[in-house]
């Protein structure tokens, strides 16, 4: 048994604020304190640390076939930051778009012990699982997208019953292994396939006929009644245009009341307003959040430098394009499932629009008052790469920097965002929250995200630093299932992480149709698409982790 | 002037990457110092003074590695000024960014040498390989500028994506000779091997020697006095001697007519 003495602890699954305790961690879970007959084996003394969960970061696209498009894209994103072999540990490279295994050593590195990769394609889940299997160190799991496929959409366009719905909705989760269903650009996908440019939320489709907000609808439903954790995770439509902020304010009443994600909602807070006609609407965003318990958002913060932006919404990445810097992108259909659009991207903060979206992002932050219901995420690579957390850390805890940070931007972003009046800083306790307590809940993850007994030993202790930053940047210690795999802030470690993926109750009735339409349109068989659990190990998990859900009567 | 000397102390076990190991990096500073200077030994961290026995020289001055070897890769990668001379053969990658100043080679090159490079001059006494003049890997556009001359042979896809400056080659080349190239010249006095030009855009390619049949995508447009051949010939005589023909005249393949056909094949008349 290891105990791990006097860290200041921060647990807000259990109401910890700051309070100095004794862990004990037992086979790679953490114990209740035993009794003084227990023997420990060995004992490290925290005294002065901070200790928290390991970091859980519910939205990053880290595997599933756009960042192996966007490596093909970026050969300068590898050459110009190349990572040597070192002590059991891969050589790896990139910045925005980095190897597989160079992003589970950066994570772990920086405290992370599970990552969520958001856009799993159904036909391409297997590519995604050998991709997220390759990834060291954190555990993963991945949402499934729908919402853009024509077996839905017709499904939606004949009316077909809920219960169908449902079904395929279980089917698809079941065959793909995922954790979630998400929805991008709802129908927006398959509407740019018909020449549509845009969709708007009570838009019809050209050739279906159905509107966004339907699809929204029936998925929210879906998800809800087959007692899915995570709530519909909603990439909204209109992404990036100025004045979305309607679309978005819409979107989150379209779930009538269940629960829906809104996620990298900074790119979705859009006004119209000012000489160049782009303003922050974070504050009515933010108000809505603020109001309506069923909606949860992650921000997307963008943080300036060179990225990759890569996404589903190949309607908005070919609208983005004409901004790809370096100048070339990638706009493509994946078997007719959804599409995919890489467009390299680089933020300025001399830029009037950049350095708004900066703000807007921050503002969001500062603005929705309960961290459970907003997630610490950069989109990771699309608004800056998943390094640059500790950094965005230090800018919602510090004023002070923030405000010093303020000055350098664009003047004129600068004077027409709020964010200098508003005084807000975060606690360490609600960091906490936001990065490691409310994503596990929100995943349905009952043993991650807090250091309760039977809790699995995914430990993280820290230096107290006044520089927030270089403290969360380099852990002191990272415990993975109570294996210690980091030492200030170097693996010393490598371990494999274990895959996460709902298990729901629906028909297997629905495989009758689904094959006769594999069989009639699609490039495969319907069989070839399911991942079974034995492929999972294979794929490089170190075991997969089942999560049942109880369905609710609809 | 005395010349900074990195003497190989024995055949390497492994392959190692010289990047960083530069006249501009390395001038002026004392033997201790860059003998502690980190290179690659088959991707693993090794002192340079581990593999060479160092004498250190002034700035500025050139930077001599005595007795090169096969397995020395990225000689000169990156350069932008002064003098590296190999005394023997150089690995893969010679070269590769090269911006400015002289590279050396005083023996064959391995492949892929002047990789995306952009300027400066890389002198190759005996053989080159596969790819030289070619992009970096995933590039869209090869050689951008400078002057390569080999006195020897090259490999196949000599100047693959080139887009400018200068390769001459006494000897001959392999296959897909200016594969794909954009813009720039490349000359040849031995002649290739296979089908030259492969999807080549623009630019000129001038083959001393007939190939035994031209690919079906270039259209012969008959013989004809190019006084700019003389202007080269002048230019490249002070670089490597009796490489571009001494005859203005000469046979024009226009091509490749699969991409634009704006390109050049130059053949003896």
């Amino acid at each position: 048994m290891l105990r791990l003495k006097g860290g200041r602890l921060y647990d807000p699954e259990h109401g910890v604020d700051g309070l100095v305790r004794d862990l004990y961690v037992e086979d790679g879970r953490i114990v209740a304190a035993p009794g003084p007959e227990a023997r420990i084996d060995s004992e490290i003394d925290l005294s002065g640390r901070v200790v928290m969960a390991g970091a859980i970061d519910l939205h990053t696209h880290i595997g599933g076939g756009k960042m192996n498009i966007a490596r093909a894209l970026l050969p300068e994103d590898h050459r110009a930051d190349p990572v040597p072999a070192a002590g059991g540990m891969h050589a790896g490279c990139g910045h925005a778009a980095p190897s597989t295994w160079t992003t589970g050593y950066r994570y772990a590195e920086m405290g992370y012990t599970a990552c969520f990769e958001p856009a799993m394609l159904p036909t391409n889940a297997r590519h995604a699982h050998l991709e997220m299997g390759d990834i060291p160190m954190v555990d993963k799991g991945a949402y499934a997208m729908l919402g853009s496929d024509d077996f839905f959409l017709r499904l939606l366009a004949s009316g077909s019953d809920q219960r169908l719905i449902n079904d395929y909705v279980g089917w698809t989760l079941d065959a793909s292994q995922a954790m979630a269903i998400k929805v991008v650009n709802p129908g927006g996908i398959s509407a740019f396939k018909f020449n549509a440019r845009n969709l708007d939320l009570d838009e019809a489709h050209p050739h279906y006929g159905v509107t966004p907000r339907q699809v929204i609808r029936a998925l929210a439903r879906a998800v809800h009644e087959l007692g899915v954790a995570h709530p519909l995770h909603v990439h909204a439509s209109n992404l990036g245009i100025p004045g979305n902020a309607d679309t978005t304010l819409a979107t989150m009443a379209a779930a009538e009341g269940l629960p829906i994600h809104l996620t990298h909602i900074q790119f979705h807070s859009y006004g119209t307003e000012g000489e160049r006609g782009f303003s922050s609407e974070a504050e009515r965003i933010a108000d809505a959040i603020n109001r309506m318990r069923n909606v949860s958002a992650d921000v997307g913060q963008i943080l300036f430098g060179q990225t990759v932006t890569a996404s589903g919404d190949n309607m908005s990445q070919h609208r983005n394009r004409r901004h790809a810097s370096p100048d070339k992108w990638v706009v493509m259909d994946i078997e007719c499932d959804a599409g995919c659009g890489v467009v390299p991207f680089k933020y300025k903060d001399r830029n009037f629009v950049n350095a708004l979206q900066w703000a807007i992002g921050l503002e969001l932050f500062l603005r929705v008052s309960d961290p459970w219901r907003i997630f610490l995420t950069t989109d990771h690579p699309n608004g800056a790469p998943f390094t640059s957390y500790p950094h965005l850390i230090r800018l919602l805890m510090d004023r002070g920097f923030r405000n010093a940070k303020l000055d350098e931007i664009n003047a004129e972003a600068a004077a027409h965002s709020q964010l200098r009046s508003l005084e807000r800083e975060y606690s360490l306790y609600e960091i906490a929250v936001m990065t490691r307590a409310a994503p596990a809940r929100s995943l349905g993850l009952s043993d991650r995200g807090h250091l309760g007994a039977g809790a699995a030993a995914d430990i993280v202790v820290y230096r107290d630093d006044a520089d927030r930053e270089a403290m969360f940047e380099k852990p002191e210690y990272v415990f993975k299932d109570g294996q210690l795999v980091v030492r200030d802030g170097r693996v010393v470690k490598a371990v494999n992480g274990a895959l996460h993926a709902v298990k729901p109750e629906y028909d297997k009735g629905i495989e009758k149709p689904l094959k006769d339409y594999f069989d009639r349109y699609m490039t495969v068989k319907m069989e070839h698409i399911r991942v079974s659990d034995d492929e999972i190990c294979a794929c490089g998990a170190s075991k997969l982790i089942p999560h049942a859900c109880k369905g609710r009567a609809a | 002037m005395s010349a900074m000397t990195l003497t190989l102390r024995a055949a390497p076990a492994g392959r190692i990457d010289m990047s960083g190991v530069l006249p501009e990096t390395l001038g002026g500073r004392t033997a201790g110092d860059i003998a502690a200077q980190t290179v690659r030994l088959d991707g693993n961290p090794v002192a340079l003074g581990d593999l060479f026995a160092v004498t250190p020289g002034e700035a500025g001055a050139a930077l001599l590695i005595r007795a090169g070897s096969g397995r020395l890769d990225c000689l000169g990668k990156g350069m932008t000024a002064g003098t590296l001379r190999v005394e023997g053969p150089a690995g893969h990658y010679a070269g590769q960014g090269l911006r400015g100043g002289e590279l050396l080679i005083e023996g064959d090159a391995g492949d892929c040498a002047a990789n995306g490079m952009q300027g400066g001059l890389l002198r190759i006494a005996g053989n080159a390989g596969d790819w030289l003049g070619a992009a970096l890997i995933g590039d869209r556009a090869g050689m951008g500028g400078g002057v390569v001359a080999v006195a020897g042979d090259a490999g196949d896809r000599l100047g693959d994506r080139m887009r400018r400056g200068l390769i001459l080659v006494r000897g001959k080349a392999g296959a897909a000779c200016g594969a794909r190239l954009l813009a720039g010249t490349l000359v040849v006095a031995g002649g290739c091997a296979g089908a030259p030009g492969p999807g080549l855009r623009r630019g000129s390619l001038i083959l001393g020697r007939a190939p035994a049949t031209m690919p079906a995508t270039y259209n012969d447009a008959g013989v004809a006095d190019l006084s700019w051949l003389g202007l080269l010939r002048r230019h490249a005589e002070a670089i490597l001697p009796g490489v571009v023909p001494d005859s203005p005249r000469a046979r024009r393949h226009m091509g490749d007519l699969a991409c634009g056909g704006k390109g050049e094949i130059l053949v003896p008349a």
